[in-house]
């Protein structure tokens, strides 16, 4: 339709420009009318649409005004849930790959000896720094085996022998460093102090 | 005894949970460096006692 109203008005221009030879004489380029070859039938008269559409009023180009969507609360509120679980997708695949990051960087950290070692390390200091009954694990399996103390039946405790020649043997024992006094149990130990050992 | 009850069952968690840690391929690195820190702990807080022990009287044997 459009094309056929611009067409209209390239012929009515042309139409309008149409010179014959003496009304062209003043002219610097003179117009040269379409001839039309012999035996080709006339065209038609153009129909003025323009003038005619200007004459009944009507609108050559009907203005036409976009329409403008109606804001929906629904939808903005759906459109910012969006953009927020993205965004929260986002955070929470950064934080994975932190986390992923950090493991493998543990597990390729060395370890040497595997975890028996440093518990065959802690069970050694076990032996060697609780005291019981006044001298410590270690300390007693030594008096036993240098025959300084044996298990007697009638106390069910270890007991330091007394050596024939009189006087008490030399003390072969660790001087503990705080006297006589039980040493106060640390808290790195399960045991708790002052428990009698049965052997 | 509620003292007592409190303290034991605060290191049978800590065991469990070091055990749990330790089945895991990460937790078990956690696990042997925590071992380690606390052998330089004890280290560190009965020196005086492991060094007691290396005096004359302690090494003399009974004649």
């Amino acid at each position: 339709m459009a094309r056929a109203d611009s067409m209209a008005t390239i012929d009515l221009a042309l139409s309008q420009t149409k010179l014959s030879p003496a009304a062209g004489s003043n002219s610097s380029t003179p117009a040269v009318a379409p001839q039309i070859a012999p035996g080709v039938p006339a065209p038609a008269p153009l129909t003025d649409k323009l003038t005619g559409k200007a004459e009944q009023g009507e609108k050559i180009f009907p203005e036409e005004t976009p329409e403008i969507p109606e804001v929906d609360d629904a939808q903005v509120e759906e459109r910012n849930t969006s953009v927020f679980m993205t965004a929260a997708g986002s955070t929470v695949n950064a934080a994975k790959d932190i986390w992923r990051g950090t493991r493998i960087k543990l597990e390729r950290l060395p370890a040497p000896g595997s975890i028996l070692l440093p518990l065959i390390v802690l069970l050694l200091f076990f032996f060697l720094l609780i005291p019981v009954n006044g001298n410590t694990r270690l300390a007693w399996l030594w008096l036993v085996l240098t025959g300084n103390a044996e298990i007697g039946q009638e106390a069910e405790t270890a007991t330091p022998i007394k050596s024939e020649k009189g006087g008490q043997t030399a003390d072969t024992t660790p001087a503990p460093a705080n006297g006589n006094q039980v040493n106060v149990i640390p808290f790195a130990f399960p045991i708790m102090t002052g428990a009698a050992e049965d052997f | 005894m509620t003292s007592a009850l409190s303290w034991f069952s605060t290191w049978l968690i800590m065991i469990l949970l070091l055990v749990v840690l330790a089945k895991i391929t990460w937790g078990r690195t956690i696990v042997y460096y925590l071992l380690w820190l606390a052998v330089a702990l004890l280290l560190y807080s009965h020196a005086d006692e492991l060094t007691s022990m290396f005096n004359v009287s302690a090494l003399q044997l009974n004649g």
